[in-house]
Parts: C-alpha cells; structure tokens; sequence
C-alpha cells in the first residue's frame, strides 16, 4: 500500500468518529501546549537575562587577565603599574592570541559609591547618549561642555531624591566618582529600580569620563582577543602561564583571569535546567493523555475487527493493519502536537506582553513538539495495533 | 488442476475433546468450473472454503494451489496469493460501511499496489459488470443487500481472480435479489471464464453448478 494511501486511510478513519477523535486529541493538545508555553517563556528570559550580563557588544570571544597584588607598596605612588607595555608584547607572542590591549573601565557599566548625609548608597553609571535623555529637571549637556572634558552629569529621578527630596536643590550639587567632583546639571525621568530596568542611575558624557580616567591610568586589566578556531580557555591558561614567568609584576602578585563567559553560561545553565524541570512536569499530562490514546486505539480495534477481516481476506498483509492502526495513533498525536504547539506560542506570546522580552519560535522547541508526538504515538498505539494485526482470521470472519 | 486437496483435516481440541471439522477430505476443482459445495450447517462447509481460500492454514494434510504446496508459503505470501487470485463474497457482504462504493471494489488493488489511473478503470469495469454503473460515489450505508451483494461481487472480480469463493452468496436476500444474483455468478463463470465455488444449503442453488461436493458431518462425496 502507498503511503499516500495510508494516509487518507487513517484520515479518514479519524473522521468517522469525530467526537472521540477529538476529545483524544484535546489531551495532547493540552499537553504539548503547556510544555510549549513553559519552555518558551524560559527560553526567552534566559536568552534576555544572559543578554544583559554580557554588557560587551563585540562578537570577538576575549578573555580579561587580571592582576592581583600581593606586595601593594610597589605599586604605592605610580611606582610601578601592574601591567606594562613589554607584557602585552609578550602576551601578544602566545598562540592564539589575535589582539591584546589594556582594559579601559570606561568600556563597562560601573558602579559608583555615593556619600548622601552619611550613608552610603550605590547607584549605576552609564553614559549618556549625547540629547537623547528626558530631561526633567535642569538641562542636557551642552557640546562646548562635552569637548572642553567638563565635569557634568545627569541622574535619575530616583537619585535626585535620594540625595534631597526637594529636586531643584540637587541641580548644581557635586557628586564623588571616583576621586573627581561632578556636577548635576538635569535630572532626567526614568532609572526606577524595577526588575528588568537596566537604565544607569547617573550618565556622564563617555569623552570626558574616559579623558580623567585614563589621565591616572594604571590598567589593572588586559584584554585578550582570541584568534578563531582558538579555545579561549586554553589561550588565557597559557597567556597566564607566561606572564607568571616572565611578566613585569611576576614577583609581587598574581596574574589570573576572570572568565566572564562562564558566570553566564552557569546562570544560562541554571535558567535552563529550570526550565526542562517545569516542562517536564507538564510532560507528565502528556503521559496521561498518551493513555487516552492507546485506550481509544484499543476500542477502535475492537470495533473495527470485522473491518479487519475483511481487508485481511482481500490481501493485506499483517504488517498493513498494523501500519494502518500506527499511522491513525501518529496522524492523532502529530496533529494534536501541531496544533498543541501553535497555541502553545500563542499563550506565550500573549504572556511575554507583560514581560519585557518577547519569545519566538525556535528550532528545538519545534523539533521537540515533533519528536514528542511521534514518540506519544509509536509507544501508545503500537500494541493496539499489534494486537488488530495478529487477530486471527477465522476467528473474525466466523 | 487448479485446487487439490488431499487427505485434509481439520481439528482442534475442545476443552478435553478433540473435535473433529473435516475428515480425510480429498477433491480436486479445475478451472473453468462452477462448483457446489452442499451441506448443513455446522457441517463443515465453510471449514473447508475457509482452507481453499487461504484464510485457514491450520490443518494436516495436503493442499496443492497450481500444483504447488501451500503449507510451503509464508503468511505474508498466502495474503498476496489471496490479493491475486481469490475474490471472497461473504453471506454478510463483507463490505466495510463507512466507505463508498469504489473504496469498497478497490480495496483489493490497494494492497496490490496498482497505479491510480488503472485503479479507476478496473474499478468502473467491474462495477459495469454487475450492473452498478452512477453508484461510484454512493456510501455503502445507503445501499439495498441486492445491491450490496454486488458491490461485494465486483471487489471480488476486480482484481480477475482464479477463483471466487462465495460462501452463501445469498443467504440474507430474498429470492427474487437471490436469482439476480446467480444469474450473475453465472454469467460470470460462462462469460468470463470465472472458477466459482459456491457455499449454499439452497438445494435449488444446485441447477446453477456444473459439478457438486456435498458435505456432511466433515466428511465429503463428490
């Protein structure tokens, strides 16, 4: 028998009891759906979460070496630095390595620590994109005051308050970061602490942060760029290697690294793991439903038996009933997972408008729908159906 | 010789009884014949169509199709012996009723494996030779036992058998369909050249057979 054939026979088989077909498949549909719905939500905020730990926009794969001091007062007063320009030629001679150069903090968001009346409070800093913040209160930054490096910032509402309820006392206030005195111009709307807010507390122009930072520079960090193909592991374990051999501070602290990629990866894993638990959880109603099928695949058998007979007498073989019986279960469970999952994404993406990340179909997820229902309906319906093939003829067409 | 059977028989155990369905039964059937098979019920006759069509394998003794040994083939090959060369009219029709008159006749050129366009002329021939051209179409729900027999006939012809087995072809018609309907098995056997071995316990059934086997009590007199 053609597949084609097979096909419209098992279609149509299903159609001639609607209602139980139906009801059947509701089971699997709701299965597949909350599975569907769970992991995409998961996936989703994963992907957002580990989005937003990796601040660092280049696709390149670096590694950041550290150093870590033991004998501090031989880098007391400027003597020395912890990281020379000999140490990146020799950092640049090891394998792998496709560019090294030192860090700048300033490529980073940073954390500033505040003295509002006594107390200490830490607020986020960002840069500012030249004109594009609200601006509440006081003004933006002027050009002449981001080109001639003056000492301007912007805060957040929230900050404002914290430093003087009253807002229009805080303009023209001095802020510590870092060792300079900076001024607050405007207040701008936004920084409200919610959970996925990620809009900095204070914003200084990027030209005149980066111009006093650097101005004092000591880098304690080099950044190492991996050449392709390279494992980036492998290439900071031997970079350290050398550097704690010959390096300019070998003698008064350590060189390590610290391995940015792997802290997401773990969160990734964790959110991940977390996921598949909840989704399995669901999985188990697809257990069950899986028995509402092989419970209708055995009534179905059972009344079909004259049926049976008769396309055994007119020349099917053993293996077509059993065919014929497994492509009904599969034709069952694959549609209902289709179905399932659509809704699935659905109910998801009607979830995700309240959520500041949006999910979207992926490959895995739908593979999984795919291979799930198959799996559902091989297991649950191939003893029916072995069981319709083995019938004995005689006995059925007595 | 189209069908031998020599020294048959057919028994199985009952509780602690061993009972016995057919007794040492020898026949032969040649092609071209229209052949009775006489008896009462319980008999034995269906027993024995069962084990010349193939659906019964159990049984000692032996059974030569074409000269050929039917113990020797496989399940899977007496399925294909039956989708080639036999065509079954059951009492009860045998019609699967949620399908239309042409899934119904075509049943067995599926499992053939036949290409669709041969499939559908196959399919209108044998519906034209008995007599049921427009019902194509037609739900087998909605058909008369006349009619249905005959839908049961033209499955059975549809793939040009070796022979037809019909196992009391018109056992639930009344006599005026009946009559119709051996008209048909002997048209079909004159014309055609169809070998028919006809089930009956309708005496007057006979006048339509060109040779008669009765059965009686498993055992079997030609």
């Amino acid at each position: 028998m053609k597949i084609s054939e097979v096909i419209t026979n098992a279609y149509q088989a299903l159609r001639q009891n609607t209602r139980r077909s139906l009801l059947t498949m509701i089971g699997i549909i709701i299965g597949i759906s909350s599975v569907i719905t769970i992991l995409s939500l998961g996936r989703g905020f994963e992907m957002y979460t580990v989005r937003n730990l990796t601040t660092s926009n280049d696709k390149q794969v670096s590694v950041d070496i550290m150093f870590n001091p033991t004998d501090l007062t031989q880098f007391a007063n400027s003597k020395m630095s912890y990281f020379s320009d000999v140490d990146l030629n020799f950092v640049r001679q090891v394998e792998g390595v496709n560019k090294v150069e030192y860090v700048k903090q300033s490529d980073n968001l940073l954390s500033v620590e505040l003295n509002v009346r006594n107390k200490k409070i830490t607020k986020s800093l960002g840069f500012s994109n030249f004109g594009v913040d609200k601006i509440e209160f006081g003004r933006q930054f002027r050009s002449e005051e981001n080109n001639g490096h003056q000492k301007v910032v912007l805060i957040s509402k929230d900050t404002a308050k914290d430093i003087n309820q009253d807002l229009t006392k805080v303009i023209g206030t001095g802020i510590d970061i870092k060792g300079e005195l900076y001024q607050v111009v405007g207040i701008y709307m936004g920084g409200s602490e919610g959970l996925f807010d990620t809009t900095p507390d204070i914003k200084v122009s990027k030209k005149t942060y980066q111009y006093y930072e650097n101005n004092r520079d000591r880098p304690m960090q080099i950044k190492v760029i991996v050449t392709k193909d390279f494992k980036p592991s492998n290439v900071s374990k031997n970079v350290i290697k050398k550097l704690n051999n010959i390096g300019s501070s070998r003698n008064f602290g350590k060189y390590e690294t610290f391995d940015m990629g792997a802290l997401t990866d773990g969160i990734g894993k964790v959110l991940k793991m977390l996921t598949y638990f909840i989704s399995g959880i669901a999985g188990i109603s697809l257990f069950i439903a899986g028995v509402g099928v092989m419970n209708m695949m055995y009534t179905s058998v059972s009344e079909r038996t004259k049926e049976i007979g008769v396309r055994r007498s007119v020349g099917a073989r053993r293996r077509d009933i059993r065919n014929q019986f497994l492509a009904e279960g599969l034709m069952l469970t694959v549609s209902s997972g289709i179905i399932g999952y659509i809704l699935g994404y659905l109910i998801a993406l009607i979830i995700s408008i309240m959520l500041p990340f949006r999910v979207s179909p992926d490959f895995f997820t739908i593979s999984l729908t795919i291979i799930v229902t198959l799996i559902i309906g091989l297991v649950f319906s191939i003893t029916p159906a072995n069981m319709a093939s083995k019938k004995d003829l005689v006995e059925i067409l007595r | 010789m189209l069908i031998t059977l020599d020294d048959v028989t057919k028994s199985y155990v009952l509780g602690k009884q061993r009972v016995t369905i057919l007794k040492n039964v020898s026949l032969s059937i040649a092609e071209g014949d229209f052949v009775g098979i006489m008896g009462r019920s319980g008999s034995g006759k269906s027993t024995l169509v069962n084990l010349i069509g193939f659906l019964d394998r159990q049984f000692s003794g032996e059974y030569y199709f074409e000269e050929k040994l039917v113990d020797q083939y496989t399940d899977d090959e007496l399925s294909k012996i039956r989708n080639e060369h036999v065509g079954f009219v059951f009492q009860n029709f045998g019609l699967i009723e949620a399908m239309t008159v042409t899934e119904n006749v075509e049943l067995p050129l599926l499992y053939a494996g036949i290409a669709n366009q041969t499939k559908t002329q196959l399919v209108l021939e044998s519906l034209r030779r008995v007599g049921l051209e427009g019902l194509e179409k037609q739900s087998v729900k909605l058909l008369s036992g006349g009619q249905r027999q005959r839908v049961a006939i033209a499955r059975a012809i549809v793939n040009q058998p070796k022979f037809i087995i019909a196992d009391e072809p018109t056992g639930a018609l009344d006599s005026k369909t009946s009559l119709e309907i051996m008209k048909l098995f002997r048209d079909l056997n004159i014309n055609h050249g169809v070998t028919i071995i006809l089930v009956t316990h309708d005496v007057n059934l006979m006048t339509y057979c060109s040779r008669e086997i009765k059965v009686s009590d498993g055992e079997v007199s030609l």
